[in-house]
């Protein structure tokens, strides 16, 4: 009986450096940070919101960080399943595909705005071959918009969808796609439907993933993107860095969460239709 | 015109040629095993008779068709694997369907064929479960139903019995055989189980390290080995040399035998069973007598167990427990004339 | 025996000479820490913290960011944590509003006498000096730009539609060009801010990019995104190095500018080195070094430049052209022209 009892102490005391770091740290600051964006002057009040969902500057914003967020999902979901797919079934130097895959992770922002620019530039590469091809009569804008952000952002996390969806193939055992083809499947009909229902919690975890990462991204949007596509995290920058509202900014930041909580949910929701026994 | 031949096939692949100049025929409705120890090649030729993978060289021909470059998912044979490879996120139901709706079934007809299956392998009333709601002997069964709905042209097993316990695996084999003769499908079956595949097969290959030595029916294989492999495979636990003199066999300590099997050569490798090699006294006077003296003597109930040290070699026997000899005993052994085995020397 | 005692002899003579030397130094052992501009690092490493730490033995702690991040970190930093602070006019109001600005004893700056008179205590009696001007200007490139440019005004031309980099209102010279463009109209900042920003919506089909970032700016005109851009001076020295045949014009609407400033920030423990440092930044090698390295324009009356070195610098007779907007007023009125900012270029 008292060696039940020691374990016990033993174990919270164990943790509670930990807790009490996160408690302090994160718990109780974002506490403070929510109350803050409910109160105007000391007293409680919602004008911190009502003032931003009154401006059609913050609603195009908000509505253009979370279309480009789940565009920048759906793309980066197209490309990683079959990326994953051929890495873990097909590829026989499975650890140099996954390096090279993950590569872009370790770029700086500003080494690759410099390289989307010289790539999508006006006098970039795509440019050049567009009209060299006699495409386009005039070089397209390609940069400094929706479009050049949406790719920046794929290519910034495509790599965490890859990494999601590589551990959770690696898990499917072969003969599960064996079997399906000596019933009949062709390669795509396995596919859609063996591999991709029971990969669904890793396309989830990646969805979740590439999302919040492209709701919160901050130097893509600046260096990509230009003043009439700015999305919710260079808002906040504006607000707090450029006119210390911390009150506004503390209220935008509330939004980029709760949005980030509900998508998440619903990402969570969805596999559980395609796989009943998504976790 | 056998329904399934496999010509001269390689295969393997970088270092590792597993199958070289193989050949294979199966007749239509016949349950043939492939039985060897791993390594032997065996799961290769399965997998390559599936489509799973393709041979180096050599062809595959099925019902006169050549079908070494047809795709997997249009060889239209059922499949039973190890691990039975249930899709786990579909029911039983859904996973046993699942050739059907491949190939386009109409749903009334494919509930039908569902369900008629289902109760084939005793399995009514499971059609909502999960595989992982269930055991292994049940899902063993929804892997079979699963491969026989689509009414392949011929059924491959994969070991299919080896995760289950002795006593399902007694019942399961006895289940497949069954189903087998009554709806008459050409079954290929590979185990290591050498019992197992002589309780149910029309012919057996015995395989070893990529080469077929002897495709024969079970009782020809028991009774006649062709090789030491295959006779020590099956059972012969006891071999010594005979060469030919002057018209008799002798052994190498210079005692006749008498043989009742033909052979070629001047020079065989004899085995016979333990169980019939007869002990008794030194004064027995049995015939083709070998003295010995006992080195090992096991009781295991019903027979005992002697090892017998003779002059040409030991000798395992199993004799009945009438009466039982202590180590250290001299006895003769009687080597039963119609029961050994002679093998040439060029096969050994 | 005789070697070691020689070396020990050596060494305390060493460590006694270096100790002599250090004891020399009035500030050794003291750190100063000073919130100053991230460009030209290793320039004002070597023309200015370098000297003044062999001067003084005192260790220089510099932290570089863009004005208004530092403004925030100063504004929320404990007291002594910074004790000289460089930075644009805008945002010396900015922290003079939060208090952080402490007074100087204007006794103790020996350059102030050489320096210009509108550039000795800009923000009033007691408040630092000014080190360095700055002008507004465009840069363009001739080959590529389709019009010539020679003020604001052109700006507007319909042939150069995203062609053309503006600075955002928020970045330092926001405000600048907010005068400049209302100049270009004749309208007044304030009074006429519908009209300003009506002009800003018309010129908004010719904006390429609204920048923070005057370095990513330019690496636009070099990739040929953008064929013009408003920048500061000091930018041009930076653009003519990737390509010489960079054009600046000085515009026609006139030069609209601003200095940066020297100050103490209140609270600081090392106010009397802080001064010496203040003092040190306006004497005539640093200026002279910093002027000739195309850092900064020197501000002080005795430095002669040739035409090259002024070439871009606001020296000599600009310096009295320059024109200020009221600070306070930009700080007043800035919140509600960012918001208009941001529905003009932000909202499509």
């Amino acid at each position: 009986m008292k060696k039940r009892g020691m374990g016990r102490y033993i174990f919270l005391a164990l943790i509670a450096p930990g807790v009490l770091f996160i408690t302090v740290f994160m718990l109780i600051p974002l506490f403070w940070v929510i109350l803050s964006t409910f109160q105007e002057g000391g007293s409680f009040s919602l004008n911190n919101y009502i003032s931003l969902l009154d401006s059609v500057y913050f609603r195009q914003v908000f509505g253009r960080s979370v279309r480009l967020s789940l565009l920048s999902t759906g793309l980066c979901a197209l490309l990683g399943f079959p990326a994953a797919y051929y890495i873990s079934r097909y590829s026989r130097h499975k650890g140099m595909m996954m390096a090279l895959a993950i590569f872009p992770m370790f770029t700086s922002p500003v080494i690759r705005s410099f390289s989307w620019m010289v790539i999508l530039g006006r006098k970039g590469i795509v440019n050049q071959a567009l009209v060299g091809l006699g495409l386009f009569a005039r070089p397209q804008s390609l940069l400094y918009n929706e479009f050049s952000m949406t790719v920046g952002f794929v290519q910034l996390f495509l790599p965490q969808m890859i990494l999601s969806l590589l551990g959770v193939m690696d898990a499917i055992p072969t003969d599960l796609t064996e079997a399906a083809g000596s019933l009949g499947a062709t390669r795509l009909v396995a596919f859609l439907r063996i591999v991709f229902p029971l990969s669904v919690s890793g396309l989830v975890t990646g969805a979740v993933l590439v999302f919040t990462g492209c709701m919160t991204a901050y130097t893509t949007p600046q260096l990509l993107g230009a003043t009439d596509t700015q999305v919710l995290s260079t808002m906040v920058y504006q607000y707090a860095m450029s006119l210390r509202d911390w009150a506004q900014a503390s209220a935008v930041a509330m939004v980029m969460i709760v949005v980030t909580l509900a998508v998440s949910t619903l990402f969570n929701r969805l596999s559980r239709r395609i796989n009943p026994l998504a976790a | 015109m056998p329904l399934l031949e496999l010509r001269n096939i390689t295969a393997g692949y970088d270092r590792n040629i597993i199958l070289r100049g193989f050949n294979l025929e199966v007749e239509k409705g016949e349950f043939v095993s492939l039985l060897g120890s791993s390594g032997c090649g065996k799961t290769t030729t399965l997998r390559l008779i599936a489509g799973f993978s393709e041979p180096n060289e050599g062809s595959i021909i099925f019902g006169g068709r050549d079908i070494t470059h047809v795709p997997l998912h249009r060889r239209n044979f059922g499949f039973v694997f190890q691990s039975y490879a249930l899709f786990p996120h579909m029911t039983v139901f859904d996973n046993v369907a699942f050739g059907l709706k491949m190939r386009k079934v109409p749903k009334a007809e494919m509930r039908k064929r569902v369900m008629d299956m289902l109760a084939l392998v005793d399995l009514e009333g499971f059609e909502d479960r999960y595989p992982r709601e269930m055991s292994g002997g049940q899902r063993q069964r929804v892997a079979l139903a699963r491969a026989m709905v689509i009414q392949p042209d011929l059924m491959l097993f994969d070991e299919p019995l080896s995760n289950l316990d002795a006593k399902l695996r007694v019942r399961m084999r006895v289940e497949i055989r069954r189903i087998q003769q009554e709806l008459g499908f050409t079954a290929i079956y590979v185990t290591h189980d050498q019992e197992e595949c002589f309780a149910i097969s029309d012919k057996v290959a015995i395989m070893n390290q990529g080469v077929i030595e002897q495709m024969d029916t079970p009782a020809n294989i028991f009774n006649g080995p062709k090789t030491e492999f295959i006779a020590r495979f099956v059972g012969f636990e006891n071999f010594f040399d005979l060469k030919a003199e002057g018209g008799a066999w002798l052994t190498d300590s210079g005692a006749p035998i008498r043989l009742t099997q033909r052979t070629e050569g001047s020079a065989v490798k004899a085995c016979i069973r333990p169980e019939d090699v007869l002990i008794g006294p030194p004064d027995a006077g049995f015939e083709n007598s070998v003295p010995g003296e006992v080195l090992v003597s096991t009781f295991l109930g019903r027979h005992v167990q002697y090892n017998v040290r003779t002059a040409i070699g030991e000798f395992a026997v199993k004799a009945e427990q009438d009466h039982v000899y202590s180590i250290g005993a001299q006895v003769s052994l009687g080597l039963i004339a119609n029961k050994i085995i002679p093998i040439p020397q060029t096969n050994c | 025996m005789k070697k070691i005692a020689a070396l020990v002899l050596a060494l305390i003579l060493a460590v006694s000479v270096t100790a002599a030397f250090a004891e020399d130094k009035p500030y050794a052992g003291q750190t100063l820490t000073i919130s100053t501009f991230a460009f030209n690092a290793e320039l004002l490493q070597k023309n200015i913290y370098e000297p003044f730490m062999a001067l003084t033995g005192c260790t220089i702690v510099a932290d570089g960011a863009n004005n208004a991040v530092r403004v925030s970190k100063i504004a929320e930093a404990a007291e002594g944590e910074y004790d000289v602070v460089i930075i644009g006019d805008m945002f010396v109001k900015q922290l003079m509003a939060e208090g952080k600005i402490d007074t100087i004893d204007a006794s103790k700056l020996t350059n102030l006498g050489s320096i210009y008179e509108n550039a000795r205590a800009p923000m009033g009696e007691g408040y630092g000096p000014a080190y360095t001007f700055n002008r507004l200007g465009i840069v363009y490139n001739p080959a590529e730009c389709p019009v010539e440019i020679k003020s604001f005004a052109d700006l507007w031309n319909p042939e150069l539609a995203d062609y053309i980099a503006i600075p955002a209102i928020t970045n330092t010279s926001g405000p600048l060009f907010y005068y400049g463009v209302a100049a270009a109209f004749g309208l007044t900042p304030g009074a006429d801010d519908d009209a300003i920003f009506a002009k800003l919506a018309e010129l908004k089909p010719n904006v390429k990019s609204n920048y923070t970032s005057a370095n990513n700016t330019i690496t636009m005109l070099n990739q040929g995104e953008i064929c013009a851009a408003v920048l500061l001076d000091y930018s041009y020295t930076t653009a003519k190095s990737a390509n010489p045949d960079y054009v600046w014009v000085n515009p026609a609407e006139g030069l609209y500018g601003g200095y940066n400033m020297l100050n103490v920030v209140t609270g600081s423990k090392n106010k009397e080195l802080a001064e010496l440092f203040i003092d040190f930044y306006l004497s005539y090698d640093v200026q002279y070094a910093e002027a000739m390295d195309g850092v900064d324009s020197p501000v002080r009356t005795d430095i002669e430049l040739d035409a090259e070195h002024a070439a871009n610098f606001t020296y000599g007779e600009m310096v009295n052209q320059l024109i200020l907007p009221d600070w306070d007023f930009v700080t007043e009125n800035l919140p509600a022209w960012t918001e208009r900012w941001n529905e003009t270029f932000g909202v499509k």
